[in-house]
């Protein structure tokens, strides 16, 4: 092999290295003597003596625990005579020497034997004269091994041949010590045959997307089939089941790729969009049709056929919306110039400081949803939820921020001059800070085209709602210190703990300066360079604090899901939905809300005393005109449930306001019933973009590279414990890439790279994940880098934690360690021992090697888990199951198809709206929500204290029925299905009304009022905790 | 991230932050907001000065604070009151704190808490004013919570076991501790964390002057105009303990009398712990019944120990019975850890564990054998 010079090549050569080392190592194959017994030391390829786990307590997985044969299991077709099939079986045998307590191996041993099959014998044929002679130096050990062939006849009339190679060594005999209790090492088999069938899975409606063919079954083993020079098949055994998914290549067209390059797309859209709809339709014709699918369309079944036809028609209808948004960039004008607009801001945002483009545009999918969706900046189709599902990554992001830019632009165009556009949610409380900078830089790139082009209005500004220990509601203005709190203006060091971004969105260095402005009540990030675009001069349109959210109300809002609580509580959060009350004269003041004690005025600068003024524009313009759902997968269960019902109050709301609901956007990850939990959380239709393809992974916007992505292996360690497989595997991989490291001048030519890319394969893989699924089992990990771990060649492997203990500062200093790796190998982190923490939103391009301890509970989690590795560079990811237990087994067993075809397998989110249980917490939120926006209005003055509400309710006689009819109407209420959660919705305003009028209640807040509690304060804040108490075991 | 910034950018900051103060107060700047700004960043006196030259340049006034006056004295409490009324009537002029009051007052203590470390000399100006801003503070923190005092001097646990006025006074010791000490970050009332100080100052007072054995109310009033007697006379300062004669005299009684009465006065209770003689070593404790075990309870124990030892002895594999008794630490040493004893053998500390789980179980059969019976087995 010519050592290549290629980096990606070499970076697939290096995986394979790898992979090889860890099976070697595990195998004991390049090993001819040993110190130690090898049954203690390897812990692939061997097998255990039949009679010791025939007797064996632990029954049926004691087989699987440590294997006594591996084998095949295929289809052939009949014939005129009996099948004639070849056996090559291979093994090596460990002996003690004499008089030392030095091991030496002996093999691999050859055997070889033909036999004609009888496909209707009854008993299984053993094949054992072969390996006795083979075994002969071993005379009076006890060893012995066969190979066992079994047949059943099937009904279709082909014959199941199932060969194994079995080891038959006596556990019980004199000198059985001597030669490892009995064990084989190094075990496999090799099939040759003449015309086998592939086996075919069973079908399901959606079974035309996936190829159903499985060419033999592996028992306790993987097969690896190829063809022989005679046109015979060969299976052989293979200790690691692989799986290897290709990189996706974004433009499969034969056409040439039009230019959607930010530039020319800023300057002329329509022309490219309008070929990549041809190349698309092109495509299309050819690929739906159902002789593209070959002589499979003859097993179709009915269902298939009837799903395939259903979504071949959705793959039309995606093309009309293209059509449709091309044509919308030709005729409106001014929706034109923004699609333009936010091209040329993505071109500023994707430069880095020096000017430089680090992408220059988009991948034909992300135009693909820009075009689709584009009516949507228009406000129509707010009744369908739009759900961007890219499995293989990359770019949703900037995909809908795209959407959002255009939206804004149209905004400032059409008179909107101040206001929110968006609101982008994420389910967890970590944000990381890579996507707070993603917004803040787009953000910025729009900023520098409207100053440009003299739009008028705000500047584009960015604002978060985070909440929880990371971000504060407010910054308070009071005497003692004490209830300043832990954000404290005279803190000089609190602006610093708030800093949002690391570079400068405008120029992209690291410039930033954080300040507490009292003046202006704001906590600002400065940029010092003045150089910048933006300049010195002023703060950055960022906004970190809630209340400065409000005041601003900045173009963009993210923040985290459980901020929608606030709606209950924080009259404030008007600024989302409708106009604000007014907007204060003071420069820098912003926006005014409903009056307190402590905001005369309704100015939120906590010591402003001047009136407020009339709004800068038309109050209809207020209220959103996204609302973005990133991650909806993880809206489930109760945590869904719940925001179902404040995602019905928003929109109620934002129809009382501003006469129309926002659009939804979401990214997902799973597609498994969708429909259903769109249906649920949003009480609308959803569609899907990209529509998925008619083969797995063959679609127009994204298809199979002939570059490799990630191979996939799974493990099960024989006779060893998942622990110790772990830590030999982490021994294998660092010492390999520690060898790498010291010596590139043969290290890399012996798998055939070249040896001036050492260091960059060594930054590559040189960083192991461990992704466990409790935090028992990594808490073992890192135990085990202490103690087992020491036949690493120095450096000593770093290693770190990220699981949900890990506090947030040290999980953004491991982000940067990763990220920014130091220059000295030894001193840069080696190990991370990860939990599903880990599984959204980190993105290291370099981390490409994978230990998945055990299977995750669910596919989507495996999936989003093993997605962390090979973002850029082929990556490595060896799945250890836990092989006692029956899914990992039966993973095991159908390992490739697992990985290859993995989307199927993902459960559908389990989510419910019809829950009284949920109903009972959500009420008091849903109705406070409307008597602050709806009610205090009226009433001119707050309703937050019992008697303020009692004495409005006097006045208004109406209110309880308004209120039921209200509530009804906005969770939809309306079928006999829903008849129990109505009369529930009645039956609490009636107690609630009667408790607000009862004058012997002496409570001072109305929302003590009502019957069952106070608002959430937090979406998670379903049932009380259990606390559970006791010792840690470890 | 940027660097710390430098000393200008922190003047300056100091600057742009003052000015700010003033605006959104009306152009009015208080001596106090000043002041803690300066302590809490660090500020040293001769950038104190150039910071209120900046400031006064730009037309920024600092506005002297005016020390509180107590308020006049409405009508005294009469002649035969006792030292809790006047203090009463002297506290009713103070109303009750809140919350925040209570936390803005505790924070200038503990302020002047820090100051008051340095010497005299080398205290800046804005340094001494907020240790005079303290002093106020606890002043007010005290006179606000004196019904406090006197609600614990009037509980039925302590009322009667000491003089009142004597307990009004150790009450009150106890409030001025709290209010020096009172920290807002507790997260806790005032009178949470003063009630504490008060009521131990009290308890231990009458600790150590109270009675444990209750006396008639008769002879308790007394013995303490025996006590004040003596302690008139003692202050004239012919005599620390004047003579019971001159005591006698004083008061009208006969020497007997006195002589008995002077007796209770004096009489302490005694802690077992306390030495029977202030030389010795033997406490009064020393002198009542042990509670030890048994003779022959400790044979048992010695017995068991002893058949656990042959067991052990008994394992056959040398490797095995040094582990079980380096585990169970047989040898009178400590017990190892699996890694420890791994270590001492080269071997994993999961090989440590078969092997001592298979050297119990060969102990555990032979115990079952008869060679020790079954319930005196360890746990492990």
């Amino acid at each position: 092999m010519m050592p290549t010079t290629d980096r990606y090549v070499a970076a697939e050569r290096c995986v394979r290295w790898l992979a090889e080392r860890v099976r070697a190592d595990a195998s004991g194959s390049e090993e001819r003597e040993s110190e130690t017994d090898p049954r203690g030391r390897f812990w692939l390829g061997r097998l255990a003596p039949a009679p010791e786990i025939a007797v064996s307590e632990l029954g049926v997985r004691a087989e699987r625990l440590e294997p006594c044969a591996v084998g095949v299991r295929f289809l052939v077709e009949p014939d005129a005579g009996p099948p004639v099939v070849d056996f090559d079986a291979r093994f090596s045998v460990w002996r003690r020497h004499e008089r030392s307590p030095r091991w030496r191996k002996t093999g691999p041993l050859q055997v070889s034997a033909r036999v004609a099959v009888d496909p209707g014998a009854d008993e299984p044929t053993a094949v054992r004269r072969p390996f006795e002679e083979a075994l002969g130096a071993f005379e009076g050990t006890g060893l012995a091994a066969y190979i066992r062939i079994s047949t059943t006849l099937r009904a279709d009339g082909r014959i199941e041949i199932e060969a194994e190679l079995v080891n038959d060594s006596d556990h019980e005999s004199p000198r059985v010590a001597d030669v490892a209790r009995g064990r084989l090492f190094e075990c496999a088999l090799r099939v040759r045959a003449s015309r086998t069938v592939p086996y075919l899975l069973e079908s399901l409606p959606d079974s035309f997307r996936y190829d159903r063919r499985v060419s033999a079954w592996g028992v306790n083993c993987g097969v690896r089939w190829s063809r022989d020079d005679d046109g015979r098949i060969v299976f052989e055994t293979v200790d690691l089941p692989a799986c290897d998914k290709p990189r996706p290549k974004f433009w499969t067209a034969d056409d040439d790729p039009p230019d959607l390059t930010f530039a020319g797309l800023a300057s002329d859209p329509v022309s490219s969009c309008e070929a990549m709809l041809d190349s698309l339709e092109r495509w299309g014709r050819d690929a739906w049709r159902e002789s593209a699918f070959g002589d499979e369309v003859r097993d179709w079944t009915e269902a298939m056929r009837a799903e395939f036809e259903a979504e071949r028609e959705g793959f039309e209808t995606e093309c009309e919306r293209l059509r449709e948004g091309i044509e919308l960039l030709r005729s409106n004008p001014r929706l034109g110039r923004a699609f333009r607009l936010m091209n040329a801001a993505m071109d500023h945002s994707a430069r880095d400081a020096e000017g430089r483009l680090r992408y220059g545009g988009w991948r034909p999918f992300q135009v693909g949803f820009l075009l689709a969706n584009l009516g949507a900046c228009l406000g129509r189709e707010s009744e369908v939820v739009d759900i961007v599902w890219f499995p293989t990554g990359g770019g949703k992001t900037e995909t809908y921020l795209g959407l959002i830019l255009t939206a804004a632009f149209l905004d400032r165009l059409r008179g909107k001059t101040t206001g929110i556009t968006a609101w982008s949610r994420f389910p967890l409380r970590l944000l990381s800070l890579q996507q707070t900078q993603r917004f803040a830089n787009a953000l910025a790139g729009a900023e520098i085209v409207r100053d440009r082009e003299g739009l008028g209005g705000e500047p584009f500004g960015l604002g978060f709602l985070i909440g929880g220990s990371s971000t504060p509601n407010e910054i308070k203005d009071a005497k003692s210190e004490r209830e300043r709190g832990e954000w404290d203006y005279q803190d000089a060091a609190m602006p610093q703990r708030l800093r949002t971004l690391r570079v400068c969105p405008f120029c992209k260095r690291d410039s930033i300066e954080m300040r507490f402005r009292i003046k202006f009540w704001h906590l600002e990030h400065r940029c010092t360079n003045a150089e910048c675009h933006w300049g010195p001069g002023e703060p950055l349109p960022i906004h970190v604090v809630d209340a400065e959210v409000w005041r601003h109300l900045p173009t963009v809002v993210v923040g985290t899901l459980d901020k929608a609580a606030g709606i209950a509580f924080q009259a404030n959060m008007r600024g989302m939905v409708a106009a604000p009350q007014g907007f204060c004269p003071v420069p820098g003041h912003g926006h005014t809300y409903a009056r307190r004690y402590k905001r005369p005025h309704g100015c939120l600068h906590p010591r402003c005393d001047v009136p407020t003024g009339p709004l800068p524009m038309e109050s209809e313009l207020y209220g959103v005109t996204f609302r973005l759902q990133d991650e909806l997968h993880l809206l489930r269960d109760s945590l869904g449930a719940v925001d179902a019902h404040y995602e019905a109050v928003f929109d109620q709301l934002q129809e009382v306001g501003s006469a129309r609901r926002p659009k939804i956007l979401a990214s997902s990850a799973t597609l498994s019933g969708y429909e259903r939990q769109a249906e649920v959380l949003y009480r609308r239709r959803a569609r899907v973009f990209p529509h998925p393809e008619p083969k797995a992974g063959h679609g127009f916007w994204a298809g199979p590279d002939a570059r490799g992505m990630r191979r996939f292996l799974a493990v099960a360690p024989r006779g060893q414990t998942i622990e110790y497989a772990l830590d030999r595997m982490t021994v294998s991989l660092q010492t390999a890439v520690r060898e790498l490291h010291d010596d590139p001048a043969t290290v890399g030519p012996s798998f055939g790279v070249h040896p001036e890319l050492a260091p960059f394969l060594v930054d590559l893989y040189g960083t192991n994940v461990v992704y466990g699924n409790t935090l028992r089992d990594l808490d073992a990990v890192v135990r085990s880098a202490e103690t087992q771990w020491g036949d690493i060649p120095d450096p000593a492997p770093n290693v770190v934690a990220l699981t949900g203990r890990t506090v947030f500062s040290d999980v953004s200093d491991t982000l940067d360690k990763l990220e920014n790796p130091d220059e000295d190998f030894g001193r840069r982190v080696h190990v991370v021992a990860a939990s599903s923490m880990m599984s959204h939103g980190v993105d290291v391009d370099r981390l490409n090697v994978m230990t998945m301890l055990g299977l995750p509970l669910t596919t989507a989690e495996f999936i989003q888990a093993t997605a962390r590795v090979g973002r850029r560079w082929p990556a490595l990811v060896f799945v250890v199951h836990k092989i006692a237990r029956e899914r990992d087994a039966s993973v095991f067993r159908t390992f490739p198809q697992y990985v290859g075809q993995g989307d199927r397998f993902v459960e559908p989110i389990p989510i419910t709206g019809r829950s009284r249980r949920v109903l009972e917490r959500t009420l008091p939120g849903l109705a406070f929500a409307r008597i602050l926006f709806v009610h205090e209005p009226r009433a001119q003055g707050s309703l937050w204290k019992a008697y303020q509400l009692r004495r409005y309710l006097e006045g208004v006689p109406g209110f309880r029925d308004e209120e039921i009819e209200a509530l009804r109407a906005m969770l939809g209420y309306d079928d006999p299905g829903t008849a129990v959660l109505g009369r529930d919705v009645a039956d609490w305003y009636e107690r609630f009304v009667a408790n607000v009028g009862d004058p012997g209640r002496g409570d001072e807040w109305a929302s003590q009022m009502g019957p069952g509690g106070n608002p959430m304060l937090s979406l998670r804040d379903v049932e009380e905790q259990v606390p559970v108490r006791g010792a840690d075991p470890t | 991230m940027a660097d710390a910034p430098g000393l200008a950018d922190v003047l300056s900051r100091m600057v742009e932050d003052l000015t700010d103060e003033a605006e959104t107060r009306d152009g009015v700047l208080d001596r106090e907001v000043v002041d803690v700004l300066y302590l809490r960043r660090g500020i040293e006196p001769e950038q104190a000065i150039a910071i209120e030259r900046a400031l006064k340049s730009a037309g920024i006034v600092i506005r002297e604070e005016q020390p509180e006056s107590p308020p006049p004295p409405a009508m005294a409490p009469g002649p035969s009151a006792t030292a809790l009324d006047y203090l009463l009537w002297s506290a009713r002029e103070y109303r009750f704190l809140s919350h925040d009051e209570e936390a803005a007052y505790g924070e200038a203590v503990q302020r002047a808490r820090l100051v008051e470390v340095k010497p005299a000399s080398e205290r800046s100006d804005s340094e001494s004013r907020l240790l005079e801003a303290g002093a106020r503070a606890r002043t007010r923190l005290v006179l606000s919570n004196i019904r406090l005092v006197a609600k614990f001097a009037n509980d039925p646990s302590v009322r009667g076991r000491l003089d009142m006025d004597d307990l009004v006074q150790v009450g009150l010791l106890g409030l001025m501790r709290a209010a020096d000490r009172y920290d807002p970050a507790f997260e806790t009332r005032f009178s949470t964390y003063a009630v504490w100080w008060i009521r131990q100052s009290i308890s231990r007072t009458i600790d150590d002057e109270g009675r444990t054995i209750r006396l008639p109310v008769h002879i308790h009033e007394r013995v303490r105009k025996f006590r004040r007697a003596s302690r008139a006379l003692a202050s004239d300062g012919a005599s620390r303990r004047p003579h019971l004669s001159r005591v006698a005299d004083a008061l009208g009684w006969t020497e007997t009398d006195t002589a008995r009465v002077a007796s209770l006065a004096e009489m302490r209770v005694v802690s077992l712990d306390d030495r029977m003689d202030p030389r010795g070593e033997t406490t009064y404790a020393e002198r009542m019944e042990a509670d030890t075990p048994s003779p022959e309870s400790v044979y048992e124990v010695f017995e068991r120990d002893e058949r656990l030892r042959r067991l052990v002895e008994g394992l056959r594999n040398r490797r095995l019975r040094d582990i079980v008794a380096g585990r169970f630490g047989l040898d009178g040493d400590d017990a190892l850890t699996l890694q420890e004893l791994g270590k001492r053998y080269g071997v994993t500390r999961e090989r440590i564990r078969q092997l001592e789980a298979k050297a119990l179980r060969n102990l555990r059969q032979r115990a079952y054998a008869g060679e020790f019976p079954p319930s005196r087995m360890p746990d492990r």
